[in-house]
């Protein structure tokens, strides 16, 4: 799915570790749930706690703020 | 009238196809190396009529004839018509069922390759209809004990119901029969006692292998065909016997192999694609001939399509086949058949889209042309509306060619879709081209097969009439025509009618049995197949289905002709590690081996069949002009002044350039516009698209 | 290249990549040991480039074709592509890693041209039996991931072309039926090498470079595609809900919730909503709700539409974590992969039912009755396990009833022979029939589920289930009534009727249960559930009422209660004569 580039403001960043054999925690997508392997869409939200959002991909930041925030609100 | 020849000097070899418009016949002496061709209007509902008027025209004496090879389309149309005995079942307690449980839970399957999302797939009715099912109790359980024995007052009893309420043949299928037949061996006798007339099919004598459904359904597809078969077999039999005829009469079996009416009559089944099968091993066999591999076997005749991907020079063999999506456990050769011939009417849809067949007038009334009484636009009355049929020799089968019928029909049909006859007329051949290279679209795109690496070898009465529009259609670069296309097909039961086969499960570890115990079982399975062949000098090759142990699935491999001891049989474990190999990628080579079943085949070496091949000449076909006419040859039928070719003038070497007709007794081939076709010294055209004749 | 010539490159470059897919597939039934493999098609093979999107796949195991997608994305994310070197293949089955559930192992092989990664062959195979606290690992009272089997981090189980033994051997001691575990791998091992057989010939031919801009170019026409489709479907917001019996642990009802928003041409299947995971074994991976969603979406959309990455773009799954639809370690979710992914195809087709409602149908069965059971067989002495599943009659519609006995529609697995199931376990079969009465009634009536009776012939097995749809039958549409439900009874040796097990072993779930002995003599008997019913039952002409009641697949009771057509009415199309 193409997202709209020029309305995103998120960077792909590490911030899964899937080797980390030690640990079971798992990070999940803000908006599907997904869990994050390795790579994740961050986009920086100072009002959420930790002061960023984390997503699969991009789309689900487009998604996020068109479909999850208008009918939820707010994050999980 | 021929020289008649002394009974003791039967000598001649006679083939039959009947398809769905003519049947074609030929013959040939394999002393004198001649050959004989005639056709006869094809009689359904009395399909020997024609037989009978196809041999007769021949003008053979039948006591000159040793064999007769038959491909018969009896079992086929049966089913396909609906015209099959209403069929009583009779199995063990508490499985009939399994007619409407099935086991493709969905339209799935190595031949069906159809959606896993289709929420509206309808399932297959059951074969037999639950009012038509009885079960008795009985029960065998693996490894064959008998767990509960055959209750015979209730089996008279039920089979009476069954009859009772119409039932005019019988299936019997029982649990874990193929492990202990006595059950089913005792049922048979039991109703043959008390209905000697009523037909009964057992399954062990059908398709003896494991999984129930698939046994229950092929016996009972095989009883519902078993009077209709018994008929057929009885009436040809006894006219050909009038006519002086007592030689062998031999079926066509679905496989390629042959069969006498006396193994056919209690297992019409095996005959099931015993018509277009001929066409289809005559085809890989010209394919050896000329060394082009990869052939699209493709057959139009009257009333169908019959379309076979040669690859290899091999005819692809199924171990098991459908009928409407209704298992059949026999080897069968992989043909798609649609409805779209000569004889096929074009009408316009419900939403006003021209369509041409799956309806066929057949050969009665026929097309408009025939003047037979046949009132319906066919591709035929298109084809002689555009030119690219004429009247000059079309008189075989009795039939003559009346042009003005043909333009009242698509006169007629013109003025309903608002064009001229010319264009509804090129009309109507479009929408036939097409629907047959989406016919060979399914068998070669679809499955990977890229046709720019096949050639199409077309035959029956209106496959070269077709065959280069089809070929550009779908891609393939090469059209390559037969002598005598129009009885190929026929020509294919002489070449294809020289194997049978004969099988038995024998299941067993390959380490528990012993190589003379192997070639005991493979040397009755011989016999059994040379008895078929009548003393001809034979070639016997014999093959296993193997597996490992915990398999599911067999694999068929080919045996050495003799088996010695233990070494022997280390051969034959070889053979099967290295089959699968190849097969499937890898051997386990530490694991037991099962043997599953054996095999035999009994053939004669092919008869070498020479039409007579063209004197050599140069490049100029001009000599073999016999007339100019118009034809139509662009979109909507424009039409221009072309040559029209005698085939049996042509001279090797020869260089057609299309747009031009060649005609011969039993077809008419039509090269479009950019086509050519070079006469190969063998006698067969070679046409290609750029000029550039292979 | 004209637009012609590359309709026709591109459409034979697809075709090709399917029947490698498919040939991959034949191979694999053909070779394996397992039922669920060579009768069941419990597996998938499909191709994929080497960012782990898919490129081919054919037409096998649905749930595992739609889960592919993240499980071989994960070992490619994870491992990336440098740790792939030609003769390696890795093995992986971990849920907690973009897996379905435990038994699915994933089998991912990379195709190299030139000693450069092209891609990827996978399959996925269900493992029948990978230790764990019951055979066959679907045991219904697990509570979390370790009960269920033994569980595979991405590793290697071939490095160089040459066996990873530790992995093996860690296999081998650790599943219950070494033997099969060993034949079905060589199965899977056996395709992969086909289908890098098949690719490298393919990339030989046609060259590397034109091979990945036609297969990049195939996606996108998918996507495109099935924009098309989605956006054909009438934008709004959709919402449906269908209740579990229960997890196998207590004995509440769980309630699975979706809300399907269709925005021009891009689908989002929200679950939010549904009920928080569960302690016992029905909770479904994310992999496992997306590839249900696509499942449903596919259904309901072109089925010509070409199965790559492209056409799985446009659908978009919310999956709230720590609910039953996206578990959260080390929750178990063994069932999630069976039960409740045929809810969640459900309900995502009963919310769309209000946008195409000519397209929809009421609700399958929607439960694989799966019936595990091993010990040692008394004949060979050899430890033996099985994983069992029945059919389900599937829903009415708008035009036709519910075909009955079919498979779930997660799956394509045929039923295995009787004559098959006998040659390899301690069972005699009693009976295998459609069960009367279960299809929901309807102007389109809902298919018919199965009664098989089975007989222990060994003096004891051990036996396990997970089932669901026990308790509420499959939903009707347009005043179609609810299927029938879903059972597993026993019959002790010398006793007069089948009892549930809940009265006859004290389960706390009549259905979800694991490790019960049962012993020679004694029988068990296994319903399972019908279709929904679609449109009102008194809208049903009289002549099929009375074609099923002839046919005994509708009770004269029924037919008075369900269809207002009473005995005497009947009574014409009625003929003489049972089955039985």
């Amino acid at each position: 799915m193409s997202a709209d580039a020029e309305q995103l403001t998120g960077a792909w960043a590490e911030r899964g570790a899937p080797d980390d054999y030690m640990h079971e925690e798992t990070l999940h997508c803000g908006c599907c749930g997904r869990m994050i392997v390795r790579r994740a869409w961050v986009v920086t939200a100072p009002e959420e706690p930790g002061g960023e959002l984390i997503f699969c991909e991009p789309v689900c930041e487009r998604i996020y703020a068109e479909y999850w925030l208008p009918r939820h609100g707010g994050g999980r | 009238m021929s020289t008649a020849v002394a009974g003791s000097d039967r000598s001649w070899v006679v083939g039959i196809d009947i398809g769905g418009t003519f049947t074609d016949v030929v013959a040939f002496d394999p002393g004198e190396g001649a050959v004989r061709a005639a056709k006869a209007p094809t009689t359904p509902g009395n399909l020997v009529e024609g037989v009978i008027a196809a041999v007769g025209a021949l003008e053979l004496d039948l006591e000159a004839v040793a064999k007769i090879v038959h491909g018969s389309t009896t079992a086929t149309n049966a089913l396909l018509e609906g015209t099959y005995a209403p069929t009583g079942f009779l199995g063990t307690r508490g499985f009939s069922d399994e007619f409407d449980i099935q086991r493709m839970v969905r339209r799935w399957g190595e031949t069906e390759w159809s959606s896993i999302y289709d929420l509206h797939q309808e399932k297959p009715p059951p074969f037999v209809p639950r009012h038509r099912r009885r079960e008795v109790d009985e029960r065998v359980v693996y490894p064959g004990t008998v767990e509960t024995p055959l209750d015979e007052e209730e089996l008279r009893a039920r089979v009476a119901e069954l009859v009772a309420d119409g039932a005019e043949a019988l299936a019997v299928c029982f649990i874990w029969s193929p492990a202990n037949p006595e059950h089913e061996r005792r049922a048979k006798e039991l109703v043959a006692a008390a209905h000697p007339e009523l037909p009964v099919s057992i399954s062990t004598e059908v398709a003896p292998v494991v999984r129930e459904y698939e046994r229950m359904v092929t016996t009972a597809v095989n009883a519902s065909l078993m009077p209709v078969m018994g008929d057929y077999l009885a009436a040809v039999g006894r006219e050909l016997g009038e006519r002086g005829f007592a030689g062998r009469l031999l079926m066509m079996q679905s496989h390629g192999g042959v069969a006498g009416p006396e193994e056919l009559v209690g297992r019409p089944i095996l005959t099931l694609r015993g018509g277009p099968v001929g066409g289809a091993v005559a085809a890989a066999e010209l394919a050896r001939s000329l060394g082009r591999p990869n052939v699209v076997s493709f057959d139009v005749g009257g009333t169908s399509c019959d379309t076979a991907v040669v690859v290899d020079y091999r005819v692809p063999i199924a171990e098991q086949t459908e009928v409407d999506y209704h298992p059949i456990q026999v080897a069968t050769a992989d043909l798609l058949c649609i409805g779209a011939g000569g004889g096929s009417i074009a009408a316009l849809d419900a939403g006003g889209m021209l369509a041409v067949g799956p309806r066929s007038t057949g050969s009665t009334p026929g097309p408009a042309c025939y003047a037979r009484g046949g009132e319906e636009p066919t591709l035929t009355d298109a084809n002689v509306v555009l030119g690219r049929v004429g009247g000059r020799n079309l008189s075989a089968g009795g039939v003559t060619i009346e042009a003005e019928r043909a333009e009242a029909v698509i006169g007629a049909f013109a003025g309903e879709i608002g064009r001229d006859t010319a264009a509804a007329a090129a009309g109507i051949v479009r929408v036939a081209v097409a629907t047959m290279a989406d016919s060979i679209r399914l068998q070669t795109i679809d499955r990977g097969h890229d046709p720019r690496d096949f050639s199409l070898l077309a035959y029956g009465g209106a496959g070269p009439l077709h065959a280069t529009l089809v070929a550009e259609a779908c891609a393939i670069p090469e059209v390559i025509v037969p002598l005598a296309p129009g009885a190929f097909s026929s020509l294919g039961m002489l070449v294809a009618g020289q194997g049978s086969y004969a099988q038995a499960a024998f299941l067993i570890p390959l380490e528990e049995t012993t190589a003379a115990e192997v070639e005991g079982r493979l040397a009755a399975l011989a016999a059994e197949a040379e008895r078929v062949q009548a003393g001809a000098e034979l070639t016997v090759r014999r093959f296993a289905a193997m597996r490992y142990q915990l398999q599911e699935w067999e694999l068929r491999v080919p045996l050495p002709d003799r088996i010695d001891g233990e070494a022997g049989l280390a051969d034959v474990a070889a053979r099967f590690h290295a089959a699968h190999r190849e097969r499937y990628g890898f051997a386990r080579e530490d694991q037991p081996i099962e043997l599953v079943a054996l095999f035999a085949e009994a053939a004669t070496p092919a008869p070498r069949l020479d039409l007579g091949r063209p004197e050599a000449g140069g490049e100029d076909p001009a000599a073999a002009v016999v007339e100019r006419r118009p034809v139509g040859v662009g979109e909507d039928g424009e039409a221009e002044q072309v040559p029209v070719y005698e085939r049996s003038l042509l001279r090797a070497g020869n260089v057609l350039a299309g747009p031009c007709v060649i005609e011969e007794l039993t077809a008419t081939t039509y090269l479009q516009p950019g086509w050519s076709a070079r006469v190969d010294p063998s006698g067969v055209l070679l046409a290609s698209a750029d000029g550039a004749a292979r | 290249m004209s637009g012609s010539d590359e309709a026709i490159e591109l459409v034979l470059l697809h075709n090709r990549l399917t029947s490698i897919c498919r040939e991959m597939g034949v191979a694999m039934m053909r070779t394996a040991y397992s039922p669920v493999f060579n009768e069941g098609f419990d597996f998938i093979c499909a191709l994929f480039d080497r960012e782990g999107e898919m490129i081919a796949q054919a037409e096998y195991n649905p749930s595992m074709l739609g889960a592919a997608n993240f499980s071989v994305g994960w070992m490619v994310e994870e491992l990336g592509a440098e740790a792939f070197a030609p003769g390696d293949v890795w093995i992986h089955n971990d849920p907690y890693r973009g897996g379905c559930h435990l038994p699915e192992h994933l089998l991912l092989k990379g195709i190299f041209h030139e000693g450069e990664l092209f891609g990827f062959a996978a399959t996925i195979g269900h493992v029948a039996e990978i230790g764990g606290k019951a055979v066959g690992a679907l045991a219904g009272d697990v509570t979390e991931v370790y009960q269920e089997g033994l569980r595979l981090p991405p590793v290697r189980l071939m490095a160089g072309g040459e066996h990873v033994m530790d992995v093996w051997k860690i296999m081998m001691t650790n599943h219950r039926t070494p033997k099969l575990t060993w034949g079905d791998l060589h199965a899977m091992l056996g395709s992969l090498r086909i289908g890098e057989q098949r690719v490298e010939a393919l990339l030989a031919a046609r060259g590397v470079a034109a091979t990945r801009r036609d297969v990049a170019e195939l996606s996108d026409r998918s996507e495109r595609w099935m924009r098309r489709e989605i956006a054909a479907i009438p934008d709004g917001e959709y919402a449906f809900e269908d209740v579990m019996d229960d997890d196998g642990i207590s004995a509440e009802p769980r309630r699975l919730r979706v809300n399907v928003a269709v925005r021009g041409e891009e689908l989002i299947a929200d679950f939010t909503g549904t009920d928080p995971q569960t302690a016992g074994p029905i909770n479904a991976t994310f992999a496992v709700t997306a590839s249900g969603t696509y499942n449903a979406i596919f259904q309901l959309t072109d089925r010509e539409v070409p199965r790559n990455a492209g056409c799985y773009r446009p659908i978009r799954v919310i999956a709230p974590p720590g609910t039953l639809v996206n578990v959260l370690h080390p929750g178990a979710e063994i069932g999630g992969n069976s039960e409740t992914h045929c809810r969640i195809v459900g309900i995502v087709i009963g919310a769309l039912a209000a946008a195409l409602p000519e397209r929809v149908a009421a609700g399958d069965g929607a439960t694989g009755c799966n019936f595990l059971f091993g010990g040692v067989h008394p004949e060979t002495g050899e430890f033996y396990a099985n994983y069992h599943f029945e059919n389900v009659g599937w829903g009415g519609a708008r035009h036709r009833d519910g075909n009955d006995s079919q498979c779930v529609p997660l799956a394509i697995s045929r039923n295995t022979p009787i004559e098959v199931f006998e040659t390899r376990y301690p069972f005699v079969t009693v009976g295998f029939r459609l069960q009367p009465d279960s299809g929901g009634a309807g102007r389109h009536r809902g298919g018919l589920g199965t009664e098989r009776i089975l007989e222990v012939r060994a003096p004891e097995v051990t036996i396990s289930s997970l089932f669901d749809r026990t308790a509420t039958g499959s939903y009707g549409l347009e005043g179609g009534l609810p299927g029938g439900c879903a059972s597993i009874e026993v019959r002790r040796r010398g006793e007069e009727r089948f009892r549930p097990f809940t009265e006859a072993f004290g389960t706390v779930s009549p259905a979800k249960f694991s490790n019960v002995t049962v012993h020679a003599g004694d029988q068990i008997r296994i319903v399972s559930s019908g279709g929904g019913g679609f449109g009102d039952p008194r809208e049903r002409p009289l002549e099929e009422v009375r074609r099923d009641v002839r046919d005994r697949v509708l009770s004269p009771q029924r037919a008075a209660a369900e269809y207002g057509v009473e005995v005497d009415e009947l009574s014409a199309g009625v003929l003489s004569g049972s089955p039985d």
